[in-house]
């Protein structure tokens, strides 16, 4: 039985159709991100099945109860918000105990799940402390403890490493990750950061305009993506418009003005169809001369920018189109020079062919 | 001249400005505090006029105080109103701050209850009479606690909507995800939150209302009256100490309230 199911769900705000839609199923476990731009709906679905937003049409089916018209504290799901939302009139510890105190938890087990909360986020000797005490990635820490602590069916988080810097964003990726490993607690992660939703989730739902765009695996998502939205969205990629000329299988022949391209689709595509082919930088590579058996593109130099491990190459092809090649350093490419003719080349495994 | 003494004659005239403004700061001291100075010390005077230097100590004026019944009972009439016009304030206040929070027309409503303020009190005194009189209204207690919650509402309209601002949404959220319903977020999180403000503009209310005289009198009769009006009808006849009493004993329970406030929240937190 899924943990979580959501079906056709709707919500709009005024004349603001925010959520079209959307239908989702999660197991017991699973770390699902909800990715996309600002404004494609995410946290209004987020703060759906929270409770905080009603819902206009649709189910929200929870361990296989429906808790569509349920108010959040009938809910049991735990909850961090992007800011945090610590109570600044109580310390580390009655933060932490303030859901189990509401619940008329007995006293003994609400100390010993609030000593569980902190070591669990390293955060023990903090717990007579204020919020305002604390550095962001404390404070961050204790939303998270505070939310764990009530054992959630659910546990909701919302963009919650956007207040961080950079560098701690990093770290808190791996502890929020082991944590909800540890604890096997079923999450959705709200993001507008794809490398979080990345290295993150089992499951991502990319979203934009209201609508889940697509569903998969990281790895899915990055190598097999279904919309040219989905494709630029995670990673960079190189778009090239063209018109299919063969269509056999997931097999497919684009013409790019004057080039033709080899790729494949998840798509069903008919001749003559307008197409976008899209190809990952680092899946290019760069040839003196020309080679056949797969894509091919004649092009010049016209930008090289060092990257540390990889240096950026901006080739301008014979039709005017910019193609962005990444390659690992090597003294091979020494030759590569900016001004310098060369050959674009990557094969058909490479080149999706998506809906134009 | 020499650097140095360049030097040293700008510092001189840097300390001797120091030592006008140490002057400057003394005086508005003085000025702020020498008028009740001199209440309190003559209110433990023997004299009977009102002067810094007593003769001796005594009590005599705070005897004639209490034992006159007119001012005895304008005193507790004070209280009982300060009370009560400061809880209606703080309730009525409170509710409508976080109300217009929430509104599109927050400014428009702000600047609405804030308008008391702004308007003479002589005029909010005779409007409420003649309100009083078309509808019938006794000139007793209720009518002065409506009257008084009237000026202080503004003041915990403007000091809660200023702790609004602050407020963060997500608090009341968060509590409802952990289970608590609307009322139990109101009372563990809302008001805690709210209530250094609320202590800071319930303060104010009491002592607007205490010391309000321009309301009262058109809203009091001579059988019912409160401490400013009752104090100043004493004073228009008699010219001894037994004010400066009344003063007195006003003053020290107004410092054991802003003391009882200072343990409980502190003083600085109100601000």
């Amino acid at each position: 039985m899924a943990k979580l199911e959501i079906k056709d769900v709707h919500k709009s705000f005024g004349k603001n159709h925010v959520v079209k839609g959307i239908n989702l199923s999660i197991g017991d476990g699973e770390f699902l991100c909800l990715l996309g731009p600002s404004g494609c709906g995410k946290t209004t679905l987020l703060r759906m099945i929270a409770g905080l937003t009603e819902t206009d049409e649709g189910q929200i089916i929870i361990n296989g109860k429906d808790m569509t018209d349920l108010p959040p504290d009938k809910r049991s799901n735990g909850m961090v918000f992007q800011n945090y939302a610590l109570f600044p009139h109580m310390t580390v510890e009655q933060n932490i105990a303030y859901g189990l105190k509401r619940h008329r938890v007995p006293k003994d087990e609400t100390k010993r799940r609030v000593q569980f909360g902190l070591e669990m986020v390293r955060l023990e000797g903090l717990g007579k402390r204020y919020p305002r005490e604390l550095s962001g990635g404390q404070q961050q820490r204790v939303a998270l403890a505070r939310a764990l602590v009530m054992n959630p069916d659910l546990l909701l988080l919302d963009e919650p490493l956007s207040n961080l810097d950079a560098k701690l964003r990093k770290e808190m990726r791996l502890e929020i990750r082991n944590i909800q490993k540890k604890l096997n607690v079923t999450t959705i992660f709200v993001t507008h950061d794809q490398e979080e939703a990345l290295t993150m989730a089992d499951t991502i739902a990319i979203m934009n305009g209201g609508v889940v765009e697509q569903l998969g695996s990281p790895l899915e998502m990055y190598e097999h993506p279904n919309t040219q939205f989905v494709a630029s969205f995670i990673g960079g990629t190189n778009l090239i418009e063209g018109e299919v000329v063969t269509s056999e299988g997931n097999a497919v022949t684009v013409r790019c003005g004057k080039t033709m391209l080899r790729g494949l689709t998840n798509n069903t595509l008919t001749p003559g169809q307008k197409v976008i082919t899209s190809q990952r930088p680092e899946r290019l590579r760069l040839h003196a001369n020309g080679e056949t058996g797969g894509n091919c593109v004649r092009g010049k130099i016209t930008t090289r920018v060092y990257l540390g491990a990889s240096i950026r190459f901006v080739v301008e092809d014979e039709e005017g189109r910019n193609i962005i090649v990444d390659l690992p350093i090597n003294e091979d490419l020494e030759i590569y020079k900016t001004g310098a003719p060369c050959f674009v080349i990557w094969d058909s495994d490479d080149c999706h062919v998506l809906d134009s | 001249m020499t650097q140095a003494a360049l030097k040293k004659k700008k510092k001189k005239k840097f300390e001797g400005n120091y030592i006008v403004l140490r002057i400057v700061v003394v005086v508005l001291l003085l000025y702020l505090l020498l008028p009740i100075a001199i209440v309190l010390i003559s209110s433990f005077g023997y004299e009977d006029y009102l002067t810094l230097t007593p003769s001796s100590f005594s009590f005599r004026w705070y005897e004639n105080f209490f034992s006159n019944r007119g001012l005895v009972n304008s005193f507790k009439n004070s209280i009982i109103l300060a009370i009560c016009s400061t809880l209606g304030s703080l309730i009525l206040g409170t509710i409508s701050a976080y109300a217009m929070d929430k509104s599109k027309k927050r400014n428009f409503f702000v600047a609405y209850f804030g308008s008391p303020l702004l308007i003479p009190q002589i005029i909010i005194g005779i409007a409420m009479m003649q309100v009083a009189n078309l509808l019938g209204l006794p000139r007793q207690m209720p009518l002065l606690v409506v009257a008084h919650v009237l000026v202080g509402v503004p003041y915990v309209v403007r000091t809660i909507t200023a702790s609004l601002y602050r407020f963060n949404a997500f608090w009341e959220e968060a509590s409802f995800t952990m289970g608590a319903g609307r009322l139990k977020t109101l009372w563990y999180v809302t008001l805690p939150i709210l209530k250094p403000g609320m202590i800071a503009s319930g303060c104010f209310a009491f002592i607007t209302s205490f010391g309000n005289m321009s309301i009262s009198t058109f809203l009091t009769t001579s059988r019912f009256t409160t401490m400013p009006i009752q104090l100043y009808a004493y004073a228009k006849n008699y010219a001894d100490p037994t004010i400066a009493a009344v003063s007195a004993t006003t003053l020290i329970l107004t410092t054991i309230l802003l003391l009882l406030v200072d343990r409980t929240v502190g003083i600085d937190k109100m601000y």
